[in-house]
């Protein structure tokens, strides 16, 4: 009997953890489209995806990961998101390398803007990534080099001037975001907060921006605009970045979606541009009016707003960007592949997603997939 | 550190993890390092002054025992003395005791009063002579208050009157006097314990008990529900009035009152039952402060049952003494030749009690808000004595049934309304605004504020007021079975495990998700703690 003594206890503070356990997922981080595509990147069975592509919101808008499954049979998953940092790539791409042996790697540039950076080390926005992966090391890797990153752009730039929008290392909140987001119950807690909720396109975007449209035909001469310097702290995190590809071997394409920003943040992107070209590692800049119309974009229609494309420009910029890899990366055409069934349908939801928004708008969706 | 950080719970993590290892002996040893953690864990500079406020109780302690000792030792020595040798020695004694506990009291006092009431003192007094036709600048001085300065200064005067009394033993251990004055739960915010009671629990090393142990948990889980998911959220509304007074009037002033009192009530009760069920764990007993003081029929009730150790110190220590005074005898003669006997009898202790309420209401700060506060209540206590035939001719004449639910319900409404009227003077900004406010409140009869939705607009979202709604009517309903002697976690012990376990679960989800904590929350201390 005395060795059942202690059973009861412990069944309490195990019934005790698994409730506030489930409790802290509830209530955590709001869930979004980049919580839903870590998600479904963990249900995608291991070893089966050939890249993936990083980077901020025009990466979540511009990767039509359907598109390049349908199109040319690559696995290519996205994993961008909303002013997502750029500091802890490295660990993002070791979390990416220990489910999935990937051929390379897609990065965007964006995050790289001075804005963006400062903008990126906002609390809001440098936990997303973090909370959205499970719980494990990785997780606490991606969240320390958040950290990190984050003192070091407040090092370079300095401290910002709204108190909220510093990430102070040492909070609490920052490894249990159940702190700062149990007072959610006050907006009302949705179905997806309770149930996990992955994305079924295999991180393309699944809500009613795809469907959006705005002539920015107006803007293209911010184009014209001519290369600035990249700063310390830029070349700096590129060569950090570089650093780790060379060490673990990743071939990896540096690519610049199209945007029409300030000029000066233009400016920065070319010369971010210019300097990665300097490197001698690929660089797509396709802020220019005849890569515009190499891929064959069209500014009246194939744009959500000024810095993100549409369901349409994605399907049109990831195809060149599916051609430029099979030409000069890695290329295998999985198509037929009784592994990849989960991305046929993929392609047949998002196909089914698209001609449903679309039609709306008088648009046949057949124009992109 | 305060009693809501992650940093305590690592203290009492560890204290609680280390003093259940060290021999029982010297367990006492660990309380009293944890405290000092705790006490200095900010810095050590105001601290200067407990440690000083414990020394000169130390000494002062010893010096009255051995004088008490040495005075029992002589007489029994000497049975031979006659009763006028013995009183004149008695008379020397006690005139020296009196000397060595006034000496103590002044610079343990000294500290209080100099640290919370010099700028008050000195303004107060060059006001006055400004009045005179004298003009200055009055001196302040700039100086944080030490942490609990109020409860511990009491409590290490107490002992120190204990002792002169004869009533407690001196403790020969400066150590040991330092860990009663400094006992880490308890410091912040009270209860103010008696040396008699407290002391020995300290001393003496506590085997673990689990069920004790969970006994304690679960009290402190009550009382941060209370703190957090009721007080803090009730706290807004009464915040909005009261820092947006000049916009509200009649009903809303009472309504902002009201939210006031159940804040502090659920504020100061919900720490107090934190710092109980603390005490708990290392096997302590603290002192209870608070018996359900809403269910009070009378002021003069409320104040037996709100913050309980304080009006009990008053009471033995300014109030007995002072109305027992020879000084208080000889006005009560007084008084009686000019208002006869009854009055001539009541008067002398009215002053006490005037002097102990005012004490009381000062203690609380350096304002004349609080003086009014303690003036508020003790004039409403005198008057109701005094008032007392007056209600007992008016209930026989209009048959009134003084037993039934109806008038007893009647007498809590009505000491909840006058209690509510007082806290407006320890909540607002000054005693000028508070009597703006009071002057408001009766001024204007408002009362579609109940039905045009103004109550919804205090601060808080729908969600928030249904979770005070709630929250209300558990701690009436928890209120109501320990009124009727329930004992509640013993009550929850008796139920089925599966029970059990749902009920705690279930407190402790509630508590994580809808406390008042966080980024989103600003962390705000007890309100006691700033007294």
């Amino acid at each position: 009997m005395k060795k059942f003594k202690y059973m009861k206890p412990l069944c309490f503070f195990i019934i005790l953890a698994l409730t506030t356990g489930y409790a802290f997922h509830c209530y955590s981080f709001p869930k979004n489209y980049i919580s839903r595509s870590y998600e479904a990147f963990y249900d995608e069975p291991k070893n089966l995806i050939d890249g993936v592509v990083f980077g901020t919101s025009v990466v979540a808008n511009g990767w039509s990961a359907p598109v390049a499954w349908h199109e040319y049979g690559m696995p290519v998953y996205q994993l961008g998101g909303t002013v997502q940092p750029f500091g802890p790539l490295p660990q993002l791409i070791d979390f990416v390398r220990s489910r999935q042996d990937i051929k390379y790697v897609i990065i965007d540039i964006h995050a790289l803007r001075t804005k963006t950076i400062k903008k990126s080390v906002r609390p809001e926005n440098a936990l997303r990534v973090s909370n959205s992966l499970h719980l494990g090391t990785h997780r606490y890797r991606v969240l320390q080099s958040s950290l990190d990153y984050a003192q070091k752009v407040y090092d370079f730039y300095g401290m910002p001037q709204n108190p909220e929008h510093i990430l102070y290392p040492d909070n609490i909140s920052n490894y249990v975001p159940f702190i700062n987001f149990h007072n959610r119950w006050a907006d009302g807690l949705e179905k997806a907060d309770y149930i996990s909720v992955p994305s079924e396109y295999k991180g393309a975007l699944d809500d009613g921006s795809a469907f959006a449209v705005k002539d920015v035909s107006g803007l293209v001469d911010m184009w014209k605009v001519k290369p600035a310097q990249a700063d310390a702290f830029q070349k700096e995190m590129l060569e950090e970045c570089f650093r780790y590809l060379q060490e673990n071997n990743i071939p990896a394409l540096f690519i610049s979606y199209p945007s029409f920003n300030t000029k000066k943040e233009l400016g920065q992107l070319k010369a971010i541009s210019q300097y990665i070209k300097d490197r001698g590692f690929p660089m797509i800049d396709m802020c220019s009016i005849e890569m515009l119309e190499e891929i064959g974009l069209d500014t009246r229609s194939d744009f959500r707003d000024e810095s993100h494309l549409n369901s349409i420009g994605a399907g049109k910029a990831t195809r060149y960007l599916c051609a430029y890899i099979k030409e000069h990366c890695y290329y295998k055409d999985h198509r037929g592949d009784r592994r990849y069934g989960s991305w046929d349908k993929a392609v047949c939801d998002y196909a089914e997603f698209l001609r449903n928004g679309w039609a709306v708008k008088g648009i046949d969706f057949h124009f992109i997939i | 550190m305060t009693l809501l950080s992650i940093d305590f719970v690592v203290l009492l993590t560890v204290t609680a993890a280390v003093y259940f290892i060290f021999p029982l002996r010297q367990r006492w040893t660990v309380l009293l390092v944890s405290s000092a953690v705790f006490y200095f864990y900010g810095g050590i500079g105001t601290g200067c002054f407990m440690i000083f406020t414990i020394l000169c109780i130390h000494i002062t302690a010893i010096r009255l025992d051995w004088i008490n000792q040495g005075q029992k030792a002589y007489l029994e020595n000497n049975p031979q003395l006659s009763r006028a040798d013995k009183k004149a020695y008695r008379d020397t004694i006690q005139h020296k005791k009196r000397l060595i506990l006034t000496l103590g009291l002044i610079v343990c006092l000294g500290f209080l009063v100099f640290l919370k009431y010099f700028n008050f003192l000195s303004g107060g007094a060059f006001s006055l002579l400004g009045l005179l036709g004298i003009s200055g600048t009055a001196p302040q001085i700039d100086l944080a208050l030490p942490l609990g300065i109020s409860f511990y200064t009491l409590q290490a005067a107490g002992y120190m009157i204990d002792v002169y009394r004869g009533k407690s033993p001196a403790e020969k251990n400066l150590a040991k006097t330092a860990l009663f004055v400094s006992f880490f739960p308890q410091i912040i915010q009270g209860p103010i314990g008696r040396y008699h009671h407290l002391a020995p629990q300290l001393y003496q090393g506590h085997r673990f008990d689990s069920v004790r142990c969970k006994h304690g948990l679960e009290l402190a889980l009550w009382g941060l529900i209370k703190k957090l998911t009721f007080a803090e959220y009730v706290g807004t509304a009464a915040d909005t009035i009261f820092n947006s007074y000049a916009d509200y009037e009649g009903f809303m002033i009472l309504a902002g009152s009201a939210a006031y009192g159940l804040q502090v009530y659920a504020d100061f009760s919900g720490g107090m039952d934190i710092i109980r069920g603390i005490a708990q764990i290392f096997g302590i007993d603290m002192a209870v402060n608070f018996e359900r003081p809403y269910f009070a029929r009378s002021i003069a009730e409320f104040w037996r049952r709100w913050h309980i150790t304080l009006g009990a110190w008053m009471r033995d220590y300014v109030f007995y003494p002072l109305s027992l005074s020879q000084s208080f005898a000889k006005l009560g003669r007084h008084t009686r030749k000019i208002f006869g006997s009854y009055m001539g009898k009541m008067l002398p202790t009215f002053l006490a009690s005037f002097i102990s309420f005012m004490l009381v209401g000062i203690w609380h700060g350096s304002s004349w808000k609080y003086a009014a506060y303690g003036l508020w209540n003790s004039t409403i206590i005198t008057s109701s004595i005094l008032l007392e035939p007056v209600y007992r001719r008016i209930e026989e004449r209009l048959h009134i049934n003084t037993q039934c639910f109806s008038w007893k319900f009647f007498q809590i409404a009505r000491t909840f309304f006058l209690v509510s009227i007082g806290r407006i003077f320890s909540r607002a900004d000054s005693f000028l605004t508070a009597l703006w406010m009071i002057r408001s409140m009766f001024a204007t009869f408002n009362p579609w504020i109940f039905t045009d939705k103004s109550l919804l607009q205090l601060g808080l979202s729908i969600p928030e007021i249904t979770l005070v709604l709630c929250m209300l009517i558990v701690i009436f309903t928890v209120s109501l079975m320990q009124e009727k002697g329930i004992h509640i976690i013993q009550a929850l012990d008796r139920q089925n495990f599966l029970f059990r376990w749902l009920v705690i679960i279930g407190s402790i989800l509630f508590l994580l998700i809808y406390g008042a904590y966080g980024a989103s929350f600003q962390a705000s201390d007890f309100v006691y703690q700033q007294f």
